[in-house]
């Protein structure tokens, strides 16, 4: 089989990476080496201060003064997974929406059939104006958190952060953000839009490594209402055989994926050397290019607004062809790579109308090209009704 | 000959505190915390005694936590 000649599944994963992405991981395996906190020997130090940048820099890119609060995780699912059953206790009725990816809504179902938290899934339909009161209709007495995605991993939409935000602030409710289809695609603030805890991995947007996620905490949460769920050696407070409270430690036990961060602080250059706001125009304008472009040819179906395309996801189906079909024929017969079914979201598609089938999904980066669209449209229209 | 070292709750503060020391000009050098002051396994902060008055305010301006402030001989 040929390797893809357009990898247009960014969303699962970014490919390829910006240069010297690979040299750093590597670097770090052959030159470093260490593990931080552990000595204060070279290596291990300057192992402890790419782990500091890194956290600076992520910092920087979501609007997070504090490097101790952002915390090092290997994948955004752990991460949702710390922030959520961290934050709930026994009889907490905890609000979402309808478009979460299974890495949130699996962890609040498995508490709910637990017996653990009441769980309201509000529907949130992209195709139609954000309405606030649905989830004022959702709130009851015992509600004490809110977790929505930012961008939809299938829709390529966004919600209205800092509304709801507020919303959530002005209901004393917890605020968990799932940022893992927009943190480093659209501008985003935690202290500006108000959210307490903000999940995202670092392989998608932020252009590193698999293996690399952030649990990023506001610098003013009240760390009272947020409880580790891992336990163990932090190479902090050695003598004390119980979890030590403070951040970042409380929530990184164990060695973290130090090779992947190496990577990852590189790549982090390129994002704020980029800026944020220049790629989310980048890859939100090639969305919607190839959107308009689509619906010229009739045998394909799209859902939404070419307008409402914010992260360079578009989704649609072929009419004769099932997703799964068109897929396999774009990738062995055309060298374009992209994802096809519910990608792992299947109330977003039950949303929107396309459930159980799902769609194919194309996902861009911003060192796409529209010479690269044109070039997919025609092979598009070539494979006929 | 006596130096400062700051001693912080976590290895990540300490390297925190190197990182803004070293963009003021203010020298200092990550060592292995002395077993007399602390069991950790972690690692302190080392300055000259006469750069402690500047390093405490520093710290606190950045909101950088640490423990305590000792003296040791070099």
């Amino acid at each position: 089989m040929c390797r893809s000649k357009y990898h247009f599944d960014q969303a699962a994963t970014s490919f390829p990476k910006p240069a010297g992405v690979a040299e750093a991981v590597l670097d770090y395996m052959q030159r470093l080496g260490a593990n931080p906190g552990r000595g204060a020997y070279i290596e291990s130090t300057l192992s402890g201060e790419l782990l500091f940048d890194c956290r600076e820099k992520i910092g920087n890119i979501i609007g997070a003064s504090n490097p101790m609060r952002v915390i090092l995780t290997s994948s955004a699912t752990l991460a949702l997974n710390m922030a959520i059953q961290g934050s709930v206790h026994v009889g907490d009725h905890v609000i979402t929406t309808s478009l979460e990816h299974n890495s949130t809504i699996r962890v609040l179902r498995e508490l709910e059939l637990q017996g653990r938290i009441e769980l309201t899934i509000v529907t949130v339909d992209p195709r139609n104006e954000f309405d606030l009161s649905l989830f004022d209709e959702a709130r009851k007495a015992n509600t004490t958190l809110l977790v929505c995605n930012h961008a939809s991993n299938v829709w390529g939409t966004l919600i209205p952060l800092r509304t709801l935000m507020t919303w959530a602030k002005n209901a004393n409710l917890i605020s968990i953000v799932d940022g893992s289809q927009s943190v480093g695609s659209v501008k985003i603030s935690m202290e500006d839009d108000g959210i307490d805890i903000l999940c995202f991995p670092g392989h998608k947007s932020l252009l590193g490594p698999m293996g690399t996620g952030v649990m990023a905490i506001h610098p003013r949460f009240d760390m009272q209402r947020l409880h580790p769920i891992l336990f163990g050696g932090t190479g902090s407070h050695s003598a004390n055989i119980e979890q030590p409270q403070f951040l970042p430690d409380a929530f990184e036990s164990g060695t973290l994926n130090i090779p992947g961060f190496a990577g990852l602080n590189c790549s982090l250059d390129v994002i704020l050397k980029k800026g944020v706001e220049n790629i989310h125009i980048q890859k939100s304008g090639l969305a919607r290019y190839f959107s308009n472009a689509l619906s010229e040819i009739p045998f394909y179906q799209q859902y939404l607004d070419p307008k409402l395309l914010e992260t360079g996801v578009v989704s649609f189906n072929h009419m004769r062809l099932s997703p799964s079909e068109l897929g396999d024929l774009l990738g062995k017969n055309h060298g374009v790579a992209c994802r096809v079914g519910l990608h792992c979201s299947p109330l977003a598609h039950q949303t929107v109308g396309s459930f159980p089938d799902g769609t194919v999904r194309f996902s861009f980066s911003d060192s796409h090209q529209k010479e690269d669209i044109e070039n997919v449209i025609d092979i598009l229209r070539g494979i006929g009704a | 000959m006596k130096s400062a070292v700051i001693l912080f709750h976590s290895n990540n503060y300490a390297i925190w505190a190197k990182k803004v020391f070293e963009r003021i000009g203010l020298l200092c050098q990550l060592i292995s915390v002395p077993r007399h002051l602390s069991s950790d396994c972690g690692y302190c902060l080392k300055i000259d005694v006469e750069n402690m008055t500047t390093a405490k305010s520093t710290l606190e301006t950045q909101s950088i936590e640490y423990d305590r402030f000792e003296t040791i001989e070099d």
